[in-house]
């Protein structure tokens, strides 16, 4: 089974992942060996995308950030307890994922969005300047706005929903990593996919091109 | 001249939309802080032992790799085991041991009358019962005491716990044997649907093995509050197969019938069924 496992793995991983995904075995065997070091390189590697994802799924950077601080504390915990079925970022993932969906479920009544800032090459498309136009608003306050918009549509989604889209569209994983990240079939994550981009549409119709 | 198209002014996709957003990073110092907070709490993770359940709970879940096969087996084997003993325990409710007669008569039936008279179902007490309640059997003017078995089985699930039959004579006593099921009813607690219709498979098994004219009396010690005896007496008028009563039609008695007997029997606390037959 553990074969059949792996050998579905390097045909779904693409080489560079397959790279990685050996780089980071090494890494993990050296932690495992007693070289607690070693478990920053991963935390480097790894933390701003396990923090992307975690801030999407909840819109509140506060709660991202202690989420991301747990999900590798359990990593680094039960590191003897992973056993490379999967690859280390796939398990690690999972159990990012399932920590902030716990944290969502627990907290499902409160909601605080806290906005990031965006990086400079994505302050000026095109098309936000016609929208603060449109909205009769300064553009650096129109696109906070924007955000705080987007964030609202984020957790309208259900949390499933959202996982699936922000590990598709934010972190730009595949349908077979997310499923596998997910635990559920590629079939799933589509529909899932499919049907969070519907929402998140019909949500932002105002905005969007006609 | 023809005015320039109007080019609409550009609107973002859903993708450029998720763009935009995957564009919201931290600061650079948020980082600082973060792995500030993170190399705490790794250090309060290394030095933290953990309690209780947590402790536990890795050991719990190895054990769990023979726990679970081991109870699954013994499950399968309580099971295996169970089956016959539960077919034989039913099949063994309708066996009737015969037991020494008791001698402590308890309750006297009233006497009855002679003529022939179709059934009697009567729920009410004994000393309260009207002369004419209970038909003649064979002809005979009788007087039937029957005697409820004063032997208390140590374990008692059943209402109906002892069983007693008495032959009836001529005059003013019977003879009485008691027999008692207790051994074979002495099983786990069952619905009452259930006891009602062990009762009425007992009922048709002593009568098939017996003769008639006896008066079967079925005593219930089941519940404690008020020592009052109530029986209801039955008689059949053809095949011993049907031994019901109504003092409006003929008619077998059916669970339902015992049901009813035996709700209006309430809550008393030693309560008996006698049937005639």
């Amino acid at each position: 089974m553990e074969f059949i496992k792996a050998v579905s793995r390097m045909f779904v991983a693409s080489p560079e992942r397959q790279v990685e995904a050996d780089a980071d075995t090494l890494i993990v065997q050296q932690v495992r060996a007693g070289n607690v070091a070693a478990f920053d390189q991963l935390v480097l590697k790894y933390r701003e995308r396990i923090y992307a994802i975690i801030y999407n799924l909840t819109s509140n950077r506060e709660d991202a950030s202690d989420l991301t601080q747990d999900a590798f504390i359990k990593a680094f915990q039960s590191i003897n307890s992973f056993g490379g079925q999967s690859s280390f970022f796939t398990w690690l993932y999972r159990i990012a994922v399932n920590g902030a969906r716990t944290h969502l479920r627990k907290n499902r009544l409160r909601t605080f969005f806290s906005i990031e800032q965006a990086s400079e090459e994505e302050k000026k498309p095109e098309w936000l300047n016609t929208l603060a136009v449109e909205a009769g608003a300064e553009k650096e306050v129109f696109a906070r706005d924007l955000r705080q918009r987007l964030n609202e549509s984020f957790q309208k989604l259900s949390i499933k929903h959202r996982t699936v889209i922000t590990l598709f569209e934010i972190d730009g994983l595949s349908h077979a990593e997310i499923a596998e990240v997910m635990e559920c079939t590629e079939g799933t994550v589509r529909s899932r996919l499919h049907y969070a981009k519907l929402q998140l549409q019909a949500d932002l119709q105002d905005l969007l091109k006609r | 001249m023809g005015s320039a198209p109007h080019t609409p002014p550009p609107r973002p996709t859903l993708e450029e939309l998720l763009r935009f957003k995957r564009a919201e990073r931290p600061a650079p110092e948020f980082w600082a802080e973060f792995d500030r907070g993170l190399r705490q709490k790794q250090l309060a993770a290394l030095v933290k032992r953990p309690q209780g359940w947590a402790r536990m709970r890795p050991e719990f879940v190895r054990s769990l790799r023979w726990i679970a096969p081991a109870t699954a087996a013994a499950a399968v084997a309580l099971v295996v085991v169970q089956i016959p003993l539960s077919t034989a325990s039913r099949s063994g409710s309708v066996e009737v041991a015969s037991i020494p007669a008791a001698t402590t008569p308890v309750v006297a039936m009233p006497a009855i009358e002679t003529r022939a008279q179709p059934f009697v179902a009567a729920a009410t007490p004994l000393s309260a019962m009207p002369e004419t309640s209970v038909a003649s059997l064979a002809g005979r003017a009788e007087h039937a005491s029957a005697a409820v078995a004063t032997e208390q089985p140590s374990e008692r699930f059943l209402p109906w716990s002892t069983v007693s039959v008495a032959t009836v004579n001529s005059g003013n006593s019977a003879t009485v044997d008691t027999v008692a099921v207790a051994p074979a009813m002495r099983e786990t607690r069952q619905p009452r649907s259930s006891w009602t219709s062990r009762f009425s498979e007992m009922a048709q098994a002593i009568s098939a093995e017996q003769s008639t004219d006896r008066v079967l009396q079925l005593a219930s010690y089941d519940l404690s509050a008020v020592p009052e005896t109530i029986p209801v007496v039955a008689r059949a008028a053809t095949a011993p197969a049907t031994y019901a009563a109504s003092n409006r039609s003929e008619r077998a008695i059916r669970d339902r019938d015992f049901r009813d007997m035996e709700s209006r029997m309430g809550s008393s606390s030693r309560s008996s069924l006698a049937i005639k037959f």
